[in-house]
């Protein structure tokens, strides 16, 4: 059974994901431990911030509903700024988690079993915080709901050419698909959490949620076959999403929009974010709830090789989109990515390049990728250059067109911020109860895996034994 | 026109003495300002009141009082005075007496009252709109109008297509006077030392007093008139002159063109006006002249001249001499930048170089030279097809100057034509208030009525005139807003607005124009100039109506006076009553008189006056439509700025936004700088009318006092112009001026260093005549880039069928001055809100028509271009098919139809529009509009909501009315179903006193739109993008003289 112990061990590298000294109990033990803890002092800090924030969006939200989208910096000729920038920028975070859930899965990447239900977490979180934007940033929001085919009485359909309503199908799917796919994979650590709840009001809503999890050999066998065919759906949807979410701009004719090398690369920047976020948070998460044991540098190291081959995918997408605009004669198409340089917005512009093209670059070095202070900081620099990659891509395509009379510049208003930072407080208040109230890593999946450690053990031993005798 | 039928029974029972203006409907509104009127009448409080306040107290519903709130001003409710209170509780008994019988003792008679439209005229249909010839008013001269009107609310200005002046087009500021009508902000209550009173209260007060003049004849009786031309006010002045002989006439408007009467008088021994015919014109010389934008005979000079820019006919050519570029400088084929001082020189140099005996050359640079000498050439070439022009800003011996070379060319009598001045009464510049203000010091006066605008604000500063005004007992004001000289006066009356009362005028060629009231006085309070001047007959009251139909009927006789009487005023004019040519010679005789008249040219740095293009003199201030149009050429909006070259502004170490101290003769006015290309350099402009405190515009940006700075304060008698001796000093404020377009030219912006990748981009194109005709193929080249359609993907087959026309639109670049008349006519028609300066400089300006004004060339003698862009209804636009929701089709008459009901707002149309014509409501612009505000607005048109695009709709209200019209004539058996050619005219269009803008079906090959779209000029903006644009602009030809230009290489001159 030498195959066992290669999928535990990788051959090439050959040290264990996860110590082997833990047994079920303790496992229980140790990934409860925060959730039935009463709630200590830095979490408590860290929600109230969370909440503050989220105080500021619905503040913010508020007052935008009531006096209209013109409090925020959107103008003309830049009809979309911080709303759409805000909306790119958090799809693209929830891509990590559904990547690492279901594709890294289908490739059986053990690696990933520690990790996933955070970063499905996050993703579930980021999308509903990207979904606030394309609903507000209508001008009539209470009629957003027109972008939905329904047979109204209006015998009006949506314009089905519109990325925007394919937009509407790509994100409503994937928040579907991503959130069935976390629940599903939470059933058997709901129902451990269930079976060693404190109080009866804790045993009867985990109980809910468990749906009679039994561990049974036949849920075990209905739970497999469900979990890999949602990661089956879900993989096409980790490529679908941001594919779409790029036509809103390569469909357009606006000069630096109209780019056919955008779906893949939304793709690999979406990927590249969303990586880069996990990095953010599981850092302070592992070390918090003390499961360096779980969550190990390994993992880490891991995620900052998919942030290296991401980030150059993207650096590579820069430099086509740069070479197309030369390429291809078209003067306007030039104009814009020499603006983008050296015009109003450059400091944005090199902002994104040291952030996306360069940072990335230290984890060819090892040590940079197993410093965790090094990654975190890196992480974090992704992620700014991430933000400041869409503002690029719609602001300075936007403002300076075709007919230089129309031209104009762009400034966010203190709502534009407000709404901004209160998604990272929704996003951070739901990550926070999430970490509270739920497993955050995959309990059923490191015991599985302990086990089959423990299997290779034994029947190595025996066989072992076995050629002793 | 279609409506004219319907206008002239109107107007038969306009002219019966039971109904006075147009009749109207008591629609909501109306009811609301009726009962509105029956509450004013409360401070009025004068005799007899009585009656009516009983019935005022049964109206004044909570509803009502809620509805109103806000329409009056704070003490409009408040009682009124002591003396009149007595005589309200002397005259109470007698007043229950009359109650019932039906007679109100208003201060109108029942009569006057609007009639409602329970009995709804055989003419009219609801829905449908009348037209009625009338005339609006400006520094003296009628300009003659036709206003549309739905159920007696006007809506829309328009030209009087038949008067010979207007010819149916309108200058920018007529557009925008309608809303000077409905403005909150007008005056409505009489005030006697700031204070509110009845209006009775003052006849009864100020009668008596001028019963007490009579005695020496009213020696201390004075008046300060606005000039004008009127007939009946002539004759009541006349009268007044009866009573009080010895009374005295003085006049003033700050922006005067007495200079154009003293010029001719120079040169030709009397006071003459010049009337020039630019349709006769080969080469036009404008010395400061400012023609195509300024002065009541603007609107014919832009069409005459415009009509001669046509490579197909025989083109012309402009000569231009300025020190700020002007609107007309942006047609000028040559324009030379020089202070105003030094366009006298230029004046002379250029006599000189004609021929004009007794003029000696001034010494000029040898470039100068070398200009006057060409274009002296080319004047001298083109003999009696050549004119030269001076502008109201020029002293009249420059005028005389213009004159003599005219003469010398022969064209006199061709290309420029004399009658006797229109406003020859009084003088109306500086002069005349210098003589007034000298009675005033001597104490001579004691009572002074002013009709003037606002002399407080406009008067030269070293008048003082409100210290003068403190020294006259008794001062007697009439305004439409409350000013500053109505804060100053002991009286004030606020005034009807010109479609609220009967009047005549002249326009400028003397031809008599009738004002005829659209709608009963919107307040109470309100009185017409020739109901005030009636105060001082002591005669019985008069309407304005029966005093003008009086008059005319005293001045023809009464024989056949009705039927005469009823073509006046449907015609809005009398025919034939344009003063005759005078025969004007001697002026090469008077030049060298003139020369030696001319002022010294001093050195140093030059202030320059200027009335604002967007609000004039400043009688415009509270013109939300004026405030917001952009400056044609600097394109800030809601502020004034002092304008200056270049060079200049490196001199003097300041740049665009730096606020300046300007001091002038120990005055001193803080201005922010804005750097112009090709102003004159060592000189300074600044626009005359801003910085009015008082009733000012509530939409002004927020904790603001007033907009822009008052330059006035810098005005002195002998300089109304400019003068040399400014001094600049720095300061270390600024001020961010706003602009609706700031970037610069069609030049790609980069550092030096990228210089090599920028280029000019073909979006505004011209070319040079000469080039056109010689190599039309070399220069189509680039052209044909932007005009055929090479794709893979062939353009769907357009919609047609029996009975469908394509609509598209043409729009001509070498007619366009860039004057804004468009801008604010597709505003007013098109219910466009004004956003303010705050959400202008948030670059959400509203406007769906806009002006891209280009620079080209050197920075310091940049030429312009100005290009007239509204939605261009792609054939295959990109906005609709990324709009989610179908909020915007396409219509099978090609029209690119925005559904505002549909509509959530996602921009994205906006975003792919690469024209960037399409414009959202970021807020709930039409929200907060006063009752009357909310009159303006046009029934066709959807009042927008917040979180809506809007773009222009090619006018598809008109189009519905025509098609209207057309089908009924049709169903009726007369003509085709489809719409005839000319019968839809877009607001654009028809307010565009050039013609620049030609609308109609582009299927049928006959119609002007389509012949134009097949002229070799035409051209499709953005053409390789494959949007096929149904609105086309034709390149513009310039018409250098090659003397001047060296023939640029074929094909460079495209930018």
């Amino acid at each position: 059974m030498a195959e066992t112990t290669d999928i535990v061990l990788d051959p090439l590298e050959p040290r264990h994901l996860v110590p082997p000294h833990d047994d079920d109990k303790s496992l229980n033990e140790k990934l409860f431990a925060f959730m039935w803890a009463p709630p200590s002092k830095a979490w408590l800090a860290l929600l109230g911030l969370a909440l503050a924030l989220l105080g500021l969006l619905v503040v913010s939200i508020g007052y935008t509903l009531y006096e209209g989208i013109g409090v925020w910096g959107n103008n003309q000729p830049v009809g979309w700024a911080f709303d759409i920038i805000n909306f790119v920028w958090w799809v693209g975070i929830g891509h990590a988690g559904t990547l690492i859930s279901a594709i890294l899965l289908l490739f059986q990447q053990k690696w990933r079993t520690s990790i996933n239900r955070a970063a499905e977490a996050m993703t579930i979180f980021a999308v509903c915080c990207a979904g606030i934007f394309p609903l507000l940033h209508t001008g009539r929001p209470w009629f957003a709901f027109w972008l939905f085919p329904y047979p109204s009485t209006l015998g009006v359909w949506p314009q089905f050419r519109s990325p925007l309503v394919w937009d509407v199908f790509a994100i409503s799917t994937y928040l579907t698909v991503s959130a069935l796919f976390w629940f599903v994979g939470l059933v058997p650590d709901l129902a451990a959490l269930r079976d060693s709840s404190k109080t009866k009001l804790q045993r009867r809503i985990y109980g809910i949620f468990s749906l009679g999890w039994r561990s049974s050999g036949r849920h075990w066998h209905n739970y497999k076959i469900a979990y890999l065919l949602l990661a089956g759906l879900s993989t096409p949807l980790v490529l679908s999403v941001h594919t779409i979410v790029s036509f809103d701009f390569a469909t357009g004719l606006i000069p630096g929009w109209h780019t056919t090398i955008f779906p893949p690369y939304f793709v690999a920047g979406a990927v590249f974010s969303g990586f880069a976020m996990v990095v953010t948070l599981l850092i302070p998460v592992r070390k918090f709830m003390g499961l360096r044991d779980v969550i190990t540098d390994r993992h880490l190291e891991n995620m900052n090789k998919v942030i290296l081959a991401t980030g150059l995918m993207v650096s590579y997408g820069y430099m086509m989109e740069h070479f197309v605009a030369w390429y291809s004669a078209n003067t306007n198409e030039a104009f814009v990515f020499i603006n983008r340089a050296v015009g109003p917005y450059a400091g944005v512009y090199w902002l994104m390049i040291a952030c996306n093209v360069i940072t990335p670059n230290i984890f060819w070095f090892k040590k940079a990728r197993t410093s965790v202070p090094i990654m975190w900081v890196a992480s974090i620099l992704v992620n700014i250059g991430m933000w400041c990659e869409r503002f690029i891509i719609i602001v300075t395509s936007l403002h300076r067109d075709f007919l230089p009379s129309s031209w104009g510049m762009y400034s966010p208003t203190v709502w534009d911020w407000g709404i901004y930072v209160g998604t990272i407080g929704l996003f951070s208040t739901l990550f926070l109860l999430f970490l509270k109230f739920l497993p955050a890593v995959a309990v059923s999946e490191v015991k599985e895996m302990q086990w089959e450690i423990k299997h290779a053990a034994h029947v190595a031993h025996d066989e072992a034994a076995h050629e002793a005798n | 026109m279609s409506t004219k039928p319907d206008a002239m029974k109107l107007n038969v029972l306009a002219s019966q003495p039971s109904v006075d203006a147009a009749p109207e409907q008591k629609d909501g509104m109306d009811v609301l300002l009726e009962t509105g009127r029956a509450a004013a009448v409360e401070s009025e409080g004068a005799h007899g009141k009585s009656y009516w306040r009983s019935i005022e107290e049964k109206l004044q519903t909570p509803e009502f009082l809620e509805s109103t709130r806000g329409e009056f001003p704070v003490g409009a409710d408040l009682p009124p005075s002591g003396v009149v209170r007595r005589d309200f509780l002397q005259l109470l008994g007698a007043s229950m007496a009359l109650a019932g019988i039906g007679t109100a003792c208003s201060t109108r008679p029942s009569d006057e009252r609007m009639v409602s439209y329970t009995k709804v005229p055989d003419s009219l249909a609801p829905g449908v709109p009348q037209h009625y010839a009338s005339a609006l008013d400006t520094d003296g001269f009628a300009s003659a109008i036709l206003v549309q009107a739905y159920e007696g609310r006007p809506v829309k200005i328009e030209g009087n297509p038949e008067h010979p002046i207007a010819n149916g087009a309108t200058n920018t500021f007529d557009q925008a006077r309608l809303m000077d009508l409905y403005s909150p902000h007008r005056a409505r209550s009489t005030r006697h030392k700031n204070k509110d009173v009845a209006y009775n209260t003052f006849t009864e007060q100020f009668v008596p007093h001028l019963k007490s003049l009579e005695a020496d004849g009213g020696a201390k009786l004075h008046f300060l008139l606005a000039p004008h031309a009127s007939p009946s006010l002539m004759g009541l002045e006349e009268r007044i002159r009866q009573r009080f002989p010895n009374a005295r006439f003085h006049s003033w408007t700050s922006a005067s063109r007495e200079s154009l009467t003293r010029g001719a008088e120079l040169a030709f021994g009397r006071p003459l006006d010049p009337h020039y015919d630019f349709s006769q014109a080969d080469v036009v010389f404008s010395l400061d002249a400012d023609f195509l934008q300024r002065g009541p005979e603007a609107v014919r000079h832009m069409r005459d001249f415009s009509a001669r820019r046509d490579p197909n006919g025989t083109f012309n050519r402009l000569y231009q001499v300025e020190s700020t570029f002007s609107p007309t400088g942006v047609l000028a084929d040559h324009r030379l930048r020089v202070r105003s001082a030094d366009v006298a020189t230029i004046a002379q140099a250029l006599a000189a170089a004609v021929g004009v005996t007794g003029v000696s050359a001034p010494s000029l640079s040898a470039e100068q030279q070398k200009w006057v000498d060409a274009a002296a050439a080319d004047l001298r070439a083109a003999g009696l097809k050549g004119v030269v022009l001076a502008g109201e800003r020029q002293p009249p011996a420059v005028h005389a100057l213009a004159h003599a070379i005219t003469e010398q060319l022969g064209g006199i009598g061709t290309t420029v034509r004399f009658t006797e001045p229109v406003l020859s009464r009084f003088a109306t510049g500086p002069s005349s208030l210098q003589t007034l203000a000298q009675a005033i010091q001597a104490g001579e006066v004691d009572t002074l009525f002013i009709s003037a605008h606002d002399p407080v604000y406009g008067a030269p500063v070293d008048l003082g005139f409100e210290e003068l005004l403190k020294k006259v007992p008794n001062t007697v004001y009439t305004s439409l807003f409350e000013d500053a000289t109505a804060r100053a006066a002991t009286w004030f009356v606020p005034a009807t607005h010109a479609l609220e009362a009967w009047g005549d005028n002249r326009s400028v060629d003397g031809t008599i124009t009738f004002t005829q009231p659209l709608i009963n006085p919107l307040y109470t309070g309100v009185r017409s100039l020739p109901e005030l001047y009636a105060l001082f007959l002591a005669e019985p009251y008069r309407s304005s109506y029966q005093i003008l139909r009086d008059h005319w009927l005293g001045e023809t006789g009464a024989a056949g006076f009705q039927a005469r009487w009823e073509i006046w005023v449907q015609k809005g004019f009398q025919e034939n009553s344009a003063y005759p040519e005078v025969e004007a010679s001697g002026a090469t005789g008077a030049a060298a008189r003139a020369v030696s008249q001319l002022p010294t040219v001093k050195e140093g740095l030059e202030l320059n006056f200027r009335v604002s293009d967007q609000i004039g003199d400043g009688r415009y201030f509270n013109n939300p439509y004026l405030q917001e149009s952009p400056e044609p050429l600097t394109k800030i909006v809601w502020d004034n700025a002092a304008l200056v070259s270049p060079r200049t502004a490196a001199r003097l170490n300041v740049k665009t936004n730096d606020v300046v101290e300007l001091v002038y003769r120990g005055k001193t006015l803080e201005a922010p700088v804005f750097i112009l290309p090709s102003h004159a350099d060592e000189a300074i402009t600044v626009a005359l009318g801003y910085g009015q405190t008082g009733a000012f515009n509530y939409l002004r940006s927020p904790g603001s006092e007033t907009v822009g700075f008052n330059a006035g304060l810098l005005r002195h008698q002998d300089a109304v112009w400019f003068d040399s001796g400014l001094e600049v000093r720095t300061t270390r404020k600024t001020y961010e001026l706003v602009q609706t377009q700031t970037a610069w030219s069609m030049e790609e912006p980069v550092p030096e260093a990228l210089k090599p990748l920028s280029r000019v981009r073909p979006i505004a194109l011209e070319a040079t005549l000469a080039s056109w005709k010689s190599d039309a193929k070399k220069i189509n080249e680039p052209l044909r880039h932007l005009t055929e359609r090479e794709s893979l993907l062939k353009p769907l087959p357009p919609k047609t069928g029996p009975g469908v026309q394509q609509w598209g639109m043409a729009i001509d670049l070498g007619r366009c001055t860039g004057c804004n008349a468009c801008v604010i006519a597709c505003q007013v028609e098109n219910n466009i809100p004004v956003v303010g300066r705050d959400q202008v400089k948030r670059g959400r300006e509203m406007t769906w028509l806009r002006m891209d004004r280009y620079f080209s060339g050197e920075l310091e003698d940049a030429r312009a271009v100005v290009q007239a862009i509204a939605c261009v209804h792609c054939e295959r636009a990109p906005c609709e098919y990324v709009c989610p929701v179908n909020a915007t089709v396409h219509s099978e008459e090609g029209l690119n139809v925005m559904v505002y009901n549909r509509c959530v707002g996602t921009r994205y149309c906006s975003n792919n529009c690469p024209y960037k014509v399409r414009r959202f409501n970021y807020l709930h612009y039409s929200t907060g509009k006063t009752p009357t505000e909310r009159m303006s607005m046009n029934p066709d048109v959807t009042v927008r909501a917040r979180g809506i695009m809007e773009k222009c709709t090619y006018c598809v209200q008109r189009i519905q009315r025509a098609r209207i019209a057309t089908r009924k004539a049709a169903a009726g058996g007369e003509g085709s179903s489809l719409i005839p050619d000319g019968a839809v005219v877009t607001a654009c269009q028809q307010a565009c006193p050039s013609q620049a803008i030609v609308f109609g079906d582009v299927a049928d090959p006959e119609t002007r739109v389509s012949k134009l779209h097949a002229d070799a000029r035409s051209y499709r903006l953005l053409n390789d993008l494959g949007t096929l644009p149904r609105t086309r602009h034709l390149v513009r030809i310039n018409n250098p003289n090659p003397a001047l230009e060296p023939e640029a290489p074929s094909g460079s001159d495209h930018h």
